[in-house]
């Protein structure tokens, strides 16, 4: 018995082992199952990265991004410029901008069963998500939005006020008409005569759900428009997908290209790293591998000839955020509101030694929360290196003095003496994260700084009551976590603003839960949102990060890397920065091939990416 | 004269011994129990003596040179258990550990026992002695209507159906208003609510007075407390403590803040050792009970009633003691256990958190680096089950010790 | 016997009342919101905004609201849907995670009985000999390790040490196979293949549960056994010569299984309890991981529909533990 199965795992294995090329499909293994896919566009049911990546194949966009970060027309003719009259802009009250964008869909563009994408399709996508009652995950987008139809295939967009991010991405979706019409008045009906709120919800949530949940897939009962559709989804355990025959894009000899692409669910990455090792996966996805496995020797040393471990710079920024409220306690005593602690506290990290160390250095250290990817990077601010004496020097100037246990202590105003005992929170259960936070809290120890470690799970430190509420001194020293450099964000600069300080008066609303204000930032930021033209917005956002370096209103650390695994052989599997917007691979999906069955490679990784060589 | 003669020159009459004197004696010869009881004390020895024994400082980090060099190395001469991952000495990890664990162990064992102890006693000895009676009207009950029988009856009755009669009214307050809204046409979501949650209390309210016409209860604290294990053994025990701890660790719970201005740097472990408690007491409790409820029947314990001691005394000065065996051999397993829940706890991240090292939190980092470094899981795991094999060893010997059926 | 049954049952309902109140009043002490998270990814949201997506998914409501509701809910039959994966929790646990962990305990519990029930009678017979010794000692390990210890040193061996050292293939970490019936009815793979995979799979997590159930129920059995052994009707038996195997198998047996039986009932739920550990070692998607999951991501509406699942299972195994031994043994009779 014990022999049959060893005999049945190793076919399995070397079966598996042959799959990629020899039946031209691709397996792409994940570490997260996404709730829906493919029929929720407002983000109503859930939102998930992984989602946003699997339906990179299912779904064709407005536009799309290329590996460069530049937009592409994808199911419309032609991107709106101002050069091509699509683009205008307009001067409204207050300041405010109105935005025009005219679009024109292609003609040949077909949902996954023939029926031709059209104006009809965008107008379900619009009505949906501008429902008032509808929970979409960002509702401050389509309160600006409108669209005029003028007939089947030209339409207009209107955006006002009008934010420079609205430029960065598809100005609207689609959403089959002739499937989904027809359950869409029946559940607006419903829920618009309920007065009950949470039941409204629930019609509209179960309505997505019904489009995009396991069962539609495997029932069949959904349509799509991107260059595979979904065959079959076990949950637990993988999605398949296959080409869609409908597609405007497909390559020439797309029959050298993959047929079929499989998502593998495997959460447990140790589970997802043994597949990888044994040849059952062909390429990881975005939330794969952890960087340490990556690293690993076990896969390192299987991995020549058989697969190639790549680096890809992602955008998210892991830094520390300091309370600077002055009113706080412990604030006011280790005087964090003042620049030359947080300099202090920044000059006394040895950061690049903690990427050495913990990452091989390949998660760059960060100078601001700019990665080096956008195309707004200022690489010639401030830059605080490992320099212990020059720390030591600040907090002198600031009357601190070595205590008899070696921690620094002063005498305040009112006559106490304090200790400089800082607070560190950051997410428990992580285990990168909580070796971080020991690595930093001994720099700071050499130094004269003690940490009180207060972890805890994510869901609660993000908690609004928590994060938020650093003026009422709920976190009173820094608190280490990451935010996402996307294009978006970086447009939009909301972290560091004076408006988006949380205190009772805003209801602890916005994201820069320090407390730093700068006048001058807010005032370049705020120039810089209306300003449509990206080389007079430069200059703005380049004196942004200025500012942030001079002033630090967080303490940066690394922008992370995320690590790809792709299979040799496996040709335009690739991935960048700001690919897609968050760095999911591949730009085209409908080029990805086997060399070996005769894809053409037109990206190579390497230009974007850093190989692991051991 | 013919008796004594007969016994000089064989052996030597015996000396009458306690029970302790007595258990001692033969523990002595159970092997591994004596094994297990050397172990054990050179455990606590090492843990009282960690910071002399240990070579390094467990939080001690290196700098400068290759860093990376230094994290994970394999067992060598200066790290005999090589390092983890931030390049810390294992060794001295493992013996500053001990302290933790044992501590946590032996702490929360006592409290088990002693809540324990308590409360089975009490359960035990009020078994069948109500404080609080009730008998309906047409139940059939001896004593009938005479005084002062008609008067607990009375309130007896007036109590019962007092309580039922707010709990109507409590309800028809609380929810009468939208109830009458919904009947003139207007079926909120929260009529509905109202209507269901009216509906239930009313039901159970009139089911319960129907039934108390005939029915009668008794209330002693045995009821009581059987009934509260009864409870807590239905809660889901694992799930329930990860809940609790994340409540009283939280950097801002209410809870948080009370055990962090309480205990400071302590908290972490003080939190543990209550959660251990809170399901931990009720073995011994039930173990005491049993022990009790024979007990009280016996004779000394009925002539100690006669002869007026008052009940505490009865329980604590002397039935207790006469029930200590099993309690001893409890308690003792109760250390393996709480080593063994604190241990699951800290590795699931609920425990004792980092960078103070228990056994079970060095066991989730080295979980995670299995695959470079696989030496990291097995001192913290293999200590653990020597130290819960000597205790359960020791445990079952004393079991064995205390009772005289044993062939020892 | 039937009026006792009836009254367990009725004593039940207010029981499962009181825990479903203690889980959900725990569960909304918890600090954070379960929106959160969409707060984080959007930072435009206005306060207002945020009330009514609140307001939305019913959160504003003061506590006993929200646990009528949910209560009201529940006797529909509906549980809510889990938020972190949009299908309703009913569907989530009951048919998605439960038959995994069904599995996993079930196959546990036969081969921790059918190693448990031997051994004990061998070491019971043969007591104080040395394999009886040798039985004890292993079953003292057994209960002694901590079941996540043995399911990382099994997955190190199986994973890593072995098919590094002696070239044999890797067992799975953990997951299920990704196959389905369906596969085999469509010709896909033979059944054979089909069971072989999960089988692979269900290894190390089957035995890391397994281990301690086995070490415990030994020596439950072997106890059991030999108080069995030494009664006075066992010695009638000997002397009146009947062979010694007859005397095992038809007298003591029978008698010594008696407690067996209810032990085993009443160590379900802590099945599932050793289950919920393993499970997230091995990555297994059952219920005991569903349970921890949702409770990190605040997916409540699967938490209370799992925990008081749980409850209501130990509720009926207590009492179906009770009534087979009264079934079983004549001696109990209940009124």
């Amino acid at each position: 018995m014990a022999r049959l199965a060893l005999v049945m795992v190793t076919l399995a294995l070397l079966g598996l082992a042959l799959a990629g090329p020899a039946d031209n499909s691709l397996v792409i293994g994940t570490s997260q199952e996404p709730p829906v896919i493919g029929g929720d566009p407002h983000g109503v049911v859930a939102t998930a990265a992984i989602a946003s990546e699997i339906e990179l194949y299912l779904v064709s966009g407005l536009y799309r991004m290329d590996i460069n970060g530049q937009l592409q027309p994808n199911l419309v003719t032609e991107v709106a410029t101002v050069e091509n009259g699509r683009l205008r802009f307009f001067e409204v009250a207050d300041g405010q901008q109105r935005l025009e964008i005219d679009l024109t869909l292609r003609d040949d563009i077909r949902w996954s069963d023939g029926v031709p994408i059209t104006t009809e399709d965008v107008r379900l996508w619009y009505e949906t998500g501008t429902h008032p009652d509808m929970p979409v995950a960002s509702p401050d987008f389509y309160r600006r939005l409108s669209i005029e139809f003028h007939d089947a295939r030209n339409f207009t967009v209107i955006m006002e006020p009008a934010q420079s991010s609205d430029l960065l991405d598809s100005p609207a979706g689609t959403l089959p008409a002739h499937v989904m019409r027809t359950a869409w008045e029946e559940a607006r009906a419903t829920a618009d005569a309920t007065p009950d709120p949470v039941r409204k919800t629930e019609i509209f949530r179960a309505f997505f759900a019904r489009f995009s949940s396991a069962e539609a897939i495997n029932q069949r009962r959904m349509v799509y428009s991107g260059a595979f559709v979904p065959t079959r989804w076990a949950p637990g355990s993988s999605i398949e997908m296959v080409r869609n025959p409908h597609f405007h894009l497909h390559p020439e000899n797309q029959q050298n290209y993959v047929q079929r692409v499989t998502y593998r669910f495997i959460t447990d990455t140790t589970a997802l790293f043994i597949a990888i090792m044994g040849g059952g996966i062909d390429a990881t996805s975005s939330v794969a591998l952890t960087f340490d496995q990556a690293l690993s020797p076990q896969l390192t040393a299987r991995a020549p000839g058989r697969f190639d471990i790549w680096f890809v710079a992602n955008p998210v920024w892991e830094q520390l955020a300091i309370n600077q409220f002055g009113q706080v306690q412990q604030v006011s005593d280790l005087r964090l509101y003042d620049v030359r602690t947080r300099q202090a506290l920044l000059h006394a990290i040895d950061r690049q030694a903690l990427t050495d160390a913990l990452f091989e250095g390949l998660q760059p250290v960060a100078h601001t929360n700019v990665p080096p990817a956008h195309p707004f990077f200022n690489p010639d601010v401030v830059q605080y290196n490992f320099d212990p004496e020059r720390a030591a020097e600040l907090l002198a100037e600031l009357g601190w003095t070595p205590g008899p246990d070696g921690i620094l202590q002063r005498t305040t105003e009112d006559g106490r003496t304090v200790r400089f005992e800082i607070e560190f929170v950051t997410t428990a259960g992580n285990a990168v994260r909580e070796r971080q936070q020991l690595f930093i809290a001994e720099d700071w120890r050499r130094v004269g700084i003690a940490t009180r470690i207060n972890n805890a799970p994510a869901g609660t430190v993000f908690a609004h009551e928590y994060i938020n509420r650093a003026s009422e001194g709920s976190w009173t020293g820094v608190f280490m976590h990451a935010w996402v450099s996307s294009p978006a964000a970086i447009a939009n600069a909301a972290l560091y603003i004076c408006t988006a300080i949380p205190t009772a008066d805003n209801a602890f609303a916005g994201q820069n839960t320090g407390g730093w204000c700068n006048p001058e930032y807010d005032a370049a930021r705020n120039q810089a949102i209306r300003e449509f033209d990206l080389e007079a917005a430069r200059p703005l956002y380049w004196r942004m990060q200025e500012l942030f370096a001079e002033g630090l209103p967080a303490l940066p650390l690394i922008f992370r890397s995320t690590p790809l695994v792709t299979r040799v052989g496996l040709v335009n599997f690739v991935s960048n920065t700001f690919n897609n917007g968050f760095g999911y691979p591949p730009p085209e999906p409908w080029l990805v091939g086997w060399a070996a069955r005769g894809a053409v490679q037109v990206y190579d990784q390497a230009d974007f990416a850093t190989r692991l060589v051991r | 004269m013919a008796t004594i003669l007969a016994t000089e020159g064989s052996a030597k009459p015996r000396k009458s011994e306690s029970t302790w004197a007595m258990a001692w004696r033969r523990l002595k010869r159970h092997r591994l129990a004596m094994v297990s009881l050397v172990v054990l004390g050179a455990l606590v020895l090492v843990a009282i003596f960690a910071p002399f024994l240990a070579p390094h400082d467990p939080f001690q980090q290196p700098r400068g040179g290759d860093l990376r060099a230094m994290f994970f190395q394999p067992p060598s001469s200066t790290h005999w258990l090589g390092t983890d991952d931030l390049g810390r000495d294992v060794f001295s990890r493992l013996l500053y550990g001990a302290r933790i664990s044992l501590l946590v162990g032996f702490a929360a064992a006592f409290v088990n026992v002693l809540i324990g102890t308590i409360m089975g006693a009490l359960a035990g000895y009020f078994s069948g002695r109500p404080f609080l009676a009730f008998a309906g009207p047409l139940s059939r009950l001896e004593g009938g209507w005479d005084f002062p029988f008609i008067v607990f009856r009375l309130s007896g009755w007036l109590l019962f159906y007092g309580a039922l009669y707010f709990a109507a009214l409590i309800a028809w307050i609380l929810a009468g208003e939208p109830v009458q809204a919904g009947f003139a046409g207007d079926w909120t979501a929260s009529a509905q609510l109202s209507l269901l949650g009216l509906g239930l209390t009313w039901g159970v309210v009139a089911f319960a007075a129907i039934w108390g016409l005939r029915g009668q209860f008794r209330l002693d604290l045995d009821i009581l407390i059987s009934r509260l294990i009864d409870f807590m053994l239905t809660i889901p025990g694992l799930p329930l403590l990860l809940v609790l701890s994340a409540l009283l660790r939280d950097p801002r719970t209410g809870f948080g803040q009370t055990t962090q201005a309480l205990f400071g740097e302590a908290a972490s472990v003080v939190v543990i050792i209550f959660i251990l408690v809170v399901f931990g007491w009720i073995t011994t409790a039930r173990l005491v009970r049993g022990a009790i409820l024979s007990l009280r029947e016996q004779d000394f314990a009925v002539a100690a009633q006669a002869l007026g001691s008052s009940q505490g005394k009865i329980v604590f000065r002397h039935l207790v003691p006469n029930a200590l065996a099993p309690i001893i051999v409890e308690g003792t397993l109760q250390v393996g256990i709480a080593i063994l829940v604190e241990a699951a706890l800290s590795f699931l991240g609920f425990g004792i958190q980092p960078p103070v090292a228990t056994w079970g939190n060095m066991l989730t980092n080295a979980q995670h680096y299995i695959f470079f470094a696989p030496w990291l899981a097995f001192p913290p795991g293999i200590l653990i089950v020597v130290t819960v094999l000597a205790i359960n060893f020791l445990g079952d010997g004393l079991r064995d010790a205390f009772d005289p059926r044993s062939r020892l | 016997m039937f009026k006792y049954t009836i009254r367990r049952l009725a004593q039940m309902i207010p029981l499962l009342f009181l825990v479903s109140v203690v889980i959900f009043t725990l569960l909304s002490l918890q600090p954070g919101d379960p929106l959160d998270a969409v707060r984080m990814a959007d930072p435009f949201m206005t306060a207002e905004q945020f009330q009514a997506l609140r307001r939305a998914h019913g959160l504003d409501q003061p506590i006993y609201v929200r646990y009528f509701r949910w209560l009201g809910r529940l006797l529909q039959g509906d549980l809510g849907p889990s938020r972190t994966y949009g299908m309703p929790a009913t569907e989530f646990i009951f048919q998605q995670r439960l038959p995994n962990t069904l599995l996993l305990t079930v196959t546990a519990l036969l081969i921790a009985l059918s190693v448990a029930i031997p051994v004990g009678i061998f070491s019971a017979v043969r007591q104080y000999s040395k394999a009886d010794y040798t039985v004890t000692f292993l079953a003292f390990v057994g209960l002694s390790t901590p079941n996540f210890f043995l399911g990382i040193v099994l997955m190190y061996l199986f994973v890593i040490f072995l098919p590094d050292t002696l070239g044999l293939p890797q067992l799975p970490t953990g997951g299920v196979p990704g196959v389905f019936w369906e596969d085999v009815q469509a010709g896909f793979i033979t059944a054979g293949q089909f069971f072989g995979q999960w089988a692979i799979h269900m290894i190390l997590p089957v035995f890391t549960l397994a281990t301690g159930a086995m070490a415990s129920w030994t020596r439950f059995m072997r106890a059991s056994m030999l108080e069995v052994l030494n009664q006075d009707y066992i010695r009638t038996a000997r002397s009146k010569g009947v062979y010694e195997r007859k005397v095992l198998y038809k007298h003591a047996l029978r008698n010594g299984l008696i407690p067996i039986v209810t032990l085993v009932g009443l160590s379900l739920p802590g099945l599932f309890n050793g289950a919920l550990i393993t499970e997230t070692i091995f990555s297994f998607p059952g219920m005991g991981r569903a349970i921890f999951e949702s409770l990190m991501q605040k997916d409540y509406n699967v938490a209370m529909a799992a925990l008081v699942f749980l409850a209501v299972l130990t509720v009926f195994a207590n009492l179906l533990a009770d009534l087979v031994y009264a079934v079983v043994d004549p001696r109990i009779r209940y009124d």
